[in-house]
């Protein structure tokens, strides 16, 4: 176990560095540079232009740059917005809860809701559930984000009024940040008016943002169970007298949850991403419609930043969840 | 006597896109109290099922029709699912076949022993564990307490399946089933299985129904044999009467095909074909199509099963008491006897052959050695067959990886075809891969299941020759009649062909290069009896033909009594006795010889069987002196301290210091 671990941890290693590379280069391939962004259509005299590019030091040969940007990284440094001066770390920081608070929203919605759904269409295969199970999680893995956003918010804005489309919370509400999670804050403040806008807000960009990973999950589970089901040892829990419910709640479900952890683990890399999209669509005040904000800026330490620590925090979570395997797994927890 | 178990007329239909397939069709049976009943039949007889059926265990499709079926005089089929569940487990109880994969993987043996008792008895807390333990004792597992934290896979076979029959005798069932209990055991621990199935059965006075496609088990165990065939039961009769007054041509035909029953030399008995299926189940009797007193009648009108001289016999024409057996139809086309072979010429010569393994034991921990093999010798003559016996883990896969060049050996050397085969030059090692060829255990898994079988038999000749497209396709033709495919059959995938056929396009393949020796690795083992004699009769014709060497691996000896020329018998990677057929079936001298045929059913007559205690010591770790020294009977205080070294004795090689002793007794 210990072997494991270290190993793992020694990849993390080039991994990261792929990571600032890819991070680097990426946001400078972007066409146009941040100064001129900024000018916009006013345009910049050529010679000022000149002399800011040199003032943030990207006049550089970009591996002189990137060993700049490196050295900077290695001392906790991500450098300053070049739109608001800020340092980029302190921004992220303040974000973050936000989007925290939107992906566990989402993980719980899609995991509680895929297992169930995946359970019961494996057991009761081939019935009018599980033909429904999997053909809307087949149009749900399918359906753009930004797309199903938009039909939530046309839904909702205009025919029916059950959930608020836009913000964390809502405006008349002001939460004194303590821990910075509005949620918890609002408990916290024991403001419970503010507590049910931040529940509500929540809804919509939960399902939004939970959909692929649920479909995802109800159908590997679905797949999963379906195999365990059939093993010989689910015949033995039977022929032991078993009920159903703990032949397939605790026998096959134990099983079958190998797979899924991983396909769970491999999600919230996914949902960083489906945070861009949904937190710009509903307005969420997290760090992914920063960054997207960030990219019309060409803001490029913002960027990095933002992106590498993002890129890190799914690394731990992909750790993490190999990890889990040896909860789950005894044959793994026990292998040299 | 009462009936315990009363099973009236129970039919059990899968739905297909063809129409519904009944696995058992029409069968009734009863089991006594206290009494041991044997199912036999081949794979796809519905021996099984029937016993599914009785625990409630058919999946749902699968539809169960009976007229009665009762348990202690009590109607199941009255019974709510809720007092269905009280019974299995608790009054009716099964194990099954393969242990390793009957366990859930996920949860301690104790936590799979408790939920039983916990379910059945509402036992909980200390005294819940105390049963556990006492069980697990009972069933002779050692250091129970720890035992009980143990997860399936860091235990062996048998002691998982110790497992499972204590926690199938955990409540004091009355009728305990077992299906192929012993199956997936090395011969040794199938031993001890038996024997403690039958003790528990005579300590606790509970019935056994003990299903099993191999005779010899069921006649050493049972009182009452049942023989089913495609679903129903063929014959039913006193154990005592099976092998000499069996009445139906099928048992007849069964008991004929065990390599055990014959001479030894020449050809088995075959039934030709294979059970039907759900397409060509015929119009009269089931087994008429592959029967040799088959008439008209027969082919017409299927049979009832009828009362006859105290047993009952589903045929026309039952064979009596004096009628002579039936004419195993294809054992006279072939002399027995042996062409002399181009005298002498050694095929395979290994001296000292070694493989250590080194395995990490931990981060910090230094590296041990594993012998998976560890100073084997052998000589292998021109169109001779060498058997290597042994339980798993003795080294005899190591061994056959090392002769078809798949691994390399840490010591040793090794010539095969009068060439190293070792560090062969390029030129060389091509040579060497087209003189030898693998036949591995399992059709099913050998076979690739999106090739067809014309491709998968022309394979070799592809990559090692440079024959055209229609060469190899008239090569393969050839070679799929020889091994008795038919060759228009060149077109299809291997999941059309049953065990016995995919075995032979597994062969037709191992001698499409024209091999000089062939290593067959357990080739039979995963097939039923009637299939298993006519893979070894076209294993011994082809070797009559192309005058072919085999490496013959097996833990069965009564193929290897059949098939060998020369045995090699090999425990924890050493060779421990080594000679001819004869001598060594005539006079076993090394003490895990003995036990090895001691355990074997059906070798010894009908004398007490002897189990050999303990199971293989790990290889990590193992014994000082002798590495049998911790299971043999004859164990000397040398024996614990020195390893004995291989010795010629009585016109064998032996490797035992109580050898002298043992030929002399």
């Amino acid at each position: 176990m210990l072997r494991f671990l270290v190993g793992r941890a020694v990849l993390l290693v080039p991994t990261f560095v792929g990571l600032t590379l890819l991070t680097f280069v990426l946001v400078r391939l972007i066409p146009g540079d941040p100064i001129e962004t900024m000018a916009g259509e006013r345009g910049i005299d050529p010679a000022r232009h000149a002399e800011l590019l040199h003032q943030y030091g990207f006049d550089k040969p970009l591996l002189v740059q990137y060993g700049i940007y490196i050295g900077r990284v290695l001392h906790g440094d991500l450098g300053l917005s070049i739109v608001t001066q800020k340092p980029v770390l302190h921004e992220f920081m303040a974000l973050f809860p936000a989007t925290v608070e939107l992906s566990v929203a989402a993980v719980i919605f899609a995991v509680v809701l895929g297992l169930t759904a995946g359970i019961i269409a494996a057991v009761w295969r081939n019935s009018i559930f599980d033909h429904g199970v999997m053909t809307l999680s087949l149009t749900g893995y399918s359906m753009p984000i930004f797309w199903w956003g938009l039909l939530l918010i046309l839904l909702f804005a205009n025919v029916v009024n059950w959930a608020p489309v836009s913000g964390q919370v809502a405006i008349q509400y002001y939460v004194e940040p303590v821990t910075g999670f509005l949620m918890i804050d609002s408990l916290l403040a024991n403001d419970t008016a503010a507590f049910r806008s931040t529940l509500a807000h929540l809804v919509l960009p939960m399902i939004v943002l939970g959909t692929q990973p649920l479909a995802i999950i109800a159908r590997m589970t679905r797949s999963a169970m379906l195999e365990v089901l059939g093993e010989d040892y689910i015949r033995t829990a039977r022929a032991k007298g078993m009920s159903p419910l703990r032949v397939v709640g605790l026998h096959a479900l134990r099983n079958a949850l190998i797979p899924v952890v991983t396909v769970i683990g491999l999600q919230i890399g996914v949902l960083f991403t489906g945070a861009m999209l949904t937190e710009t669509i509903f307005s969420w005040p997290g760090v992914g419609k920063w960054l997207v904000e960030a990219i019309g800026r060409r803001d490029y330490p913002v960027l990095q930043g933002g992106v590498l620590i993002l890129g890190s925090i799914v690394m731990a979570v992909n750790l993490a969840v190999d990890l889990t395997y040896g909860l789950v797994n005894p044959r793994i927890r026990h292998a040299r | 006597m009462t009936s315990l178990l009363e099973i009236d007329r129970l039919s059990v239909t899968f739905p297909t896109a063809r129409g519904g397939f009944r696995a058992v069709d029409d069968v009734s049976l009863r089991v006594d109290e206290g009494e041991v009943l044997g199912i036999v039949g081949e794979s796809g007889s519905g021996k099984s099922v029937t016993m599914l059926a009785l625990m409630g265990l058919i999946p749902s499709p699968g539809e169960v029709r009976a007229q009665r079926i009762a348990f202690a005089g009590q109607d199941l089929a009255r019974l709510s699912p809720r007092q269905r569940r009280r019974l299995t487990g608790k009054d009716v109880a099964m194990i099954f076949q393969d242990p390793a994969t009957s366990l859930n993987p996920s949860f301690t043996v104790g936590f799979q022993l408790a939920e039983v008792l916990h379910a059945h008895e509402k036992l909980s807390g200390k005294a819940l564990r105390h049963r556990a333990i006492a069980l697990l004792e009972q069933v002779g597992i050692p250091a129970p307490e720890t035992r009980l934290r143990a997860f399936p896979h860091q235990l062996s076979g048998g002691m998982n399946q110790r497992v499972m029959i204590a926690m199938a005798i955990a409540c004091n069932p009355r009728l305990l089933i077992a299906d192929e209990p012993t199956t997936a055991l090395d011969v040794t621990i199938q031993a001890q299985i038996l024997d403690l199935l039958l003790t528990l059965r005579r300590e606790r006075g509970m019935a056994l129904v003990l299903i099993s496609h191999n005779m010899s088990v069921v006649a050493e165990t049972a009182q009452r044999v049942v023989v089913m065939y495609a679903g129903q039961v063929m014959e039913q009769r006193e154990t005592a009467s099976l092998f000499t007054a069996q009445q139906h041509p099928y048992t007849a035909a069964l008991l004929a095909a065990l390599p055990e029953r014959s001479a030894g030399e020449g050809r088995l008995a075959t039934i030709p074909g294979v059970v039907p299926g759900q397409s060509d189940r015929p119009r009269g009797c089931l087994f008429s199509p592959r029967c040799s007193h088959a008439d008209d009648l027969c082919r017409a009108q299927q049979p009832d099963l009828r009362e006859l001289h105290g047993s009952r016999v589903r045929c026309h024409y039952p064979l009596g008491v004096a009628a002579p057996r039936p004419e195993p139809a294809s054992a006279v086309a072939h002399p027995a006897d042996r062409a002399p072979s181009a005298a002498g010429e050694a095929v395979a010569v290994a001296d000292g052959l070694a493989r250590h393994y080194r395995v990490r034991q931990g981060l910090f921990a230094p590296p041990a050695v594993l012998k998976a093999l560890d100073g084997v010798s052998f000589t292998l003559q021109a169109a001779r067959t060498l058997a290597v016996v042994g339980e798993s883990g003795c080294g005899k896969s190591t061994l056959a990886r090392l002769v078809t060049l798949i691994d390399k050996p840490t010591a040793g050397t090794l010539r095969i075809a009068g060439q190293d085969a070792i560090a062969p030059s390029p030129p060389v090692r091509r040579q060497l891969r087209r003189a030898v060829h693998t036949v591995f255990q399992n059709p099913y898994g050998s076979l690739n299941p999106r090739k067809t079988i014309g491709a998968i038999i022309e394979e070799p000749l592809a990559v090692n020759t440079g024959l055209g497209r229609v060469q190899r396709r008239d090569a393969v033709r050839e070679m799929m009649a020889k091994v008795g495919l038919r060759p228009e059959h060149y077109d299809r995938y291997p999941h059309m062909f049953s065990g016995g056929q995919r075995q032979r396009i597994a062969i037709a393949r191992s001698l499409m290069l024209r091999p000089k020796l062939v290593v067959a690795d357990e080739p039979v083992s995963a097939l039923d009896v009637s299939i298993q004699a006519q893979v070894l009769n076209l294993l011994k014709d082809l070797q009559q033909e192309f005058g072919l060497s085999y490496l013959f691996i097996s833990h069965d000896l009564a193929v290897v009594r059949h098939i060998a020329d020369e045995i090699l018998v090999m425990y924890l990677g050493r060779g421990v006795e080594q000679g001819t057929k004869e001598r060594i079936f005539a006079q076993p001298l090394h003490p895990y010889t003995r036990a090895l045929l001691a355990a074997t059913p059906g070798m010894t007559g009908n004398g007490p069987r002897r189990a050999l205690t303990g199971e293989l010591p790990s290889p990590l770790n193992p014994p000082k002196g002798c590495a049998f020294s911790t299971r043999c009977p004859h164990v000397a205080e040398r024996c614990r301290i020195e390893p004995p070294a291989p010795r010629s004795i009585a016109g064998r090689l032996v490797a035992c210091h109580e050898a002298e002793r043992l030929a002399d007794a």
